[in-house]
């Protein structure tokens, strides 16, 4: 009886004394609810672009983030004085943000100033002037999302990034070929370069301001750098047989590319300044496809020396080949994440091909998309979204994109034609 | 144990004084309806006894009428004789008469004494009995304030034994409700969880070994009126994200209790810890 009554004594004592606590490790990940009010303006004529808007669809498109429709809105706040934060948690809204534009008498640029408020605990976020031209609103807006994304996801955002990607054309004539650019979210696309011929493998060179393709324009593949803003081009020196999928290394002084000039394909590294070409594998097999580790130390690439095509680790300063995929009798095209930590390719599960993520830290492979014929997957700066393409219901190639958990999938889809291979740029500032 | 021994004596002695009484008494008893059939001849027993308790009486009496007896004249003569004779008749007559006198004088004496005897036995009887009575009661008095005693030991015994009995009670009423008030709160405590993870939406940032404590402060009914990172999780997005999840769930399930409530909800922490991403 005593020894109860110690017990008891024990537990109640621990029940009185130590604070209740609830431990919590389960969650819904549901995307959060955003209220993005029309921003103001006080302009005569109307202005070039929906500010809100853009946000609101960069913000959906991210899959983390639900919007209150602006029809359910009780009122239009512009600013803090007037935020009712009943109204807004009524309609279920976690977060709030309001803006309002402004344009000085015969200036150009317009002024956006924005806040975002998380309505529960009413606090003040985000509150930002930010000042463009009326050719930038569109930035502005991506702006206006990224700083919005960062704050409440923790990583940056990717609304000011773009992408590269090629469209194929058939015509009457032959196929159209287009290296096109756009923002990420597929507005303002712009083409670099038409052709009769084939263009691929674009990829970005680290500073986002050059870029790196193949053409078949004098009907053997060359390979070419450009810069964007200008649009000079220089083509790098011509091999015999096969010159491809160009490279950036993470300093932007190098480009790794692939040579068949010894036999069989191989790859070779480039100074970018002195011209010379060192070539670091050696293997009877296919080596191709590399990609630089963000570190600058390693390239991946896919190689079919195992007799199947799968992805290796070459270390430049030893030479080492180490082969990192095995599950599967095909991975290649691959793709690590900013951190190293994920391994992003094509992967063919019963004849389906799919885009697979690897955790090169725990080992193990996830398929993250559930369409077919996937490919050319590439990672977006944040290392939270992949871009790839793939092919809709009519078989037309798209564009589509997949978060990095798995959890977010959207497609893009095409305007015109077929589009293939993506490449997503690095953060642009 | 003294007391047996006091009691040890006395009782001996009152065993055989009644031994004695007894014997006395029945002796006594068989004795004197005896008596008057053998009026001329004392018994033995009586005068052995009473020689025995008093023994100047029968020393001075018995001698007495032998030694006047033996004394008769001789015959006297004719006339004489005749006169004698009547004389000596009336002698005779007047002894015996005399003598019966005596007899009877003896015998009233014996029979008073005898009475005497056995007033004084009855008397000593009575005083014996009553010296008895009074032991007795004396005894029974004792027993008495000492079963008087011996219940209100047991009483308060009793009183003791029912005390502890009553506070075991309490006590196993005190750790049931205890064992009560615990399971309530874990039952409380996996509901707030289950509802609270409902409305939990991890930022992509999200790892699973981050981890926020909050402090919570409800009012009764489970509404929750504070929200307080305690221990920070070093991302923000991280934190705010379990912030709103107990913001967004604003009433929590809390027990009607008043006592529980207070003890256990009012005020409380809340660690979130996501173990179910990716990595």
């Amino acid at each position: 009886m005593r020894l109860i009554l110690c017990l008891t004594l024990v537990l109640f004592s621990g029940l009185a004394r130590a604070e209740l606590l609830i431990e919590v490790t389960q969650g819904v990940d549901e995307p959060s609810p955003i209220a993005v009010v029309p921003f103001g303006w006080g302009g005569s004529e109307p202005l070039p672009e929906d500010i809100a808007q853009i946000v609101e669809e960069d913000l959906k498109r991210s899959g983390l983030f639900r919007a209150i429709p602006r029809s359910d809105m009780l009122s239009l706040p512009h600013d803090f004085k007037e935020v009712f934060f009943r109204d807004w948690k009524l309609l279920g809204a976690s977060y709030l943000l309001v803006g309002r534009i402004t344009r000085a008498p015969g200036a150009a640029d317009y002024q956006i100033q924005f806040e975002l408020f998380d309505v529960h605990s009413r606090g003040r976020l985000i509150g930002e002037m930010i000042s463009g031209g009326g050719a930038e609103l569109r930035d502005l807006a991506h702006y206006v999302s990224d700083r919005v994304y960062q704050t409440l996801t923790g990583i940056p955002g990717i609304f000011s990034t773009k992408i590269l990607y090629i469209t194929v054309e058939r015509g009457p004539e032959g196929s159209e070929h287009r290296l096109q650019i756009a923002d990420v979210d597929g507005a303002r696309t712009r083409t670099i370069l038409q052709s009769r011929e084939p263009i691929m493998s674009p990829s970005w060179a680290p500073d986002g301001r050059r870029i790196a393709y193949v053409s078949f324009e004098d009907g053997r593949p060359g390979i070419y750098l450009q810069e964007l803003a200008t649009g000079v081009r220089r083509k790098l020196p011509h091999f015999q047989g096969l010159n491809g999928a160009p490279a950036w290394s993470p300093d932007g002084t190098r480009i790794a590319l692939v040579l068949s000039r010894d036999g069989n394909p191989e790859i070779y590294i480039m100074d970018l300044v002195s011209g010379e070409m060192r070539r670091v594998t050696r293997h009877f097999g296919i080596d191709t496809e590399p990609f630089w580790a963000a570190d600058g130390e390693s390239i991946i690439f896919t190689s079919n020396r195992g007799g199947r095509p799968q992805i290796y680790r070459l270390t430049l300063a030893t030479n080492e080949v180490e082969r990192l995929t095995f599950e599967g009798s095909y991975n290649a095209r691959g793709r690590l994440t900013q951190d190293g930590r994920h391994l992003v390719l094509v992967h063919r599960r019963s004849g389906v091909f799919h885009i697979g993520l690897q955790d090169l830290e725990r080992g193990g492979l996830q398929v993250l998309t559930q369409t077919s014929l996937d490919e050319s997957p590439t990672v977006a700066p944040n290392g939270h979204m992949v871009l790839y393409a793939t092919q809709d219901r009519r078989n037309r190639g798209i564009l589509a994109a997949v978060s990095i958990d798995g959890r977010i999938k959207y497609n893009i889809p095409a305007r015109t034609g077929d589009v293939r291979e993506p490449a997503w740029s690095p953060f642009l500032n | 144990m003294t007391q047996r021994n006091g009691y040890a004596v006395p009782v001996a002695f009152s065993v055989l004084l009644h031994a004695i009484v007894l014997y006395v008494t029945f002796a006594g008893w068989s004795a004197t309806p005896r008596l008057p059939d053998r009026p001329k001849v004392p018994t033995q027993v009586v005068q052995a006894t009473l020689i025995e308790m008093k023994p100047r009486a029968p020393q001075v009496v018995p001698p007495e009428p032998e030694q006047k007896a033996p004394p008769p004249p001789p015959p006297p003569r004719d006339s004489e004789r005749e006169k004698q004779l009547e004389k000596e008749r009336a002698e005779a007559e007047r002894r015996k008469k005399a003598v019966e006198e005596q007899r009877r004088v003896e015998r009233r004496r014996q029979e008073a004494e005898k009475k005497k005897k056995e007033e004084e036995q009855r008397r000593k009887e009575a005083e014996e009995r009553r010296r008895e009575e009074a032991r007795k009661r004396a005894a029974e008095e004792e027993q008495q304030r000492k079963r008087e005693q011996e219940r209100l030991q047991e009483e308060k015994r009793e009183r003791v034994q029912e005390f502890l009995r009553e506070q075991a009670r309490r006590q196993e009423v005190e750790r049931q409700q205890a064992q009560e008030a615990l399971i309530a709160v874990q039952s409380y405590q996996s509901a707030i969880q289950q509802h609270v993870a409902r409305f939990w939406s991890r930022p992509p940032s999200a790892r699973n070994d981050m981890q926020v404590t909050l402090q919570i402060q409800l009012v009764p009914g489970g509404d929750v009126i504070d929200v307080v990172v305690i221990e920070s999780s070093g991302n923000g997005a991280f934190d705010r994200s379990a912030v709103n999840a107990v913001q967004k769930a604003g009433r929590l399930p809390v027990p009607d209790d008043p006592r529980l409530f207070d003890k256990s909800f009012r005020r409380f922490k809340m660690r979130f810890r996501p173990e179910d991403l990716n990595w």
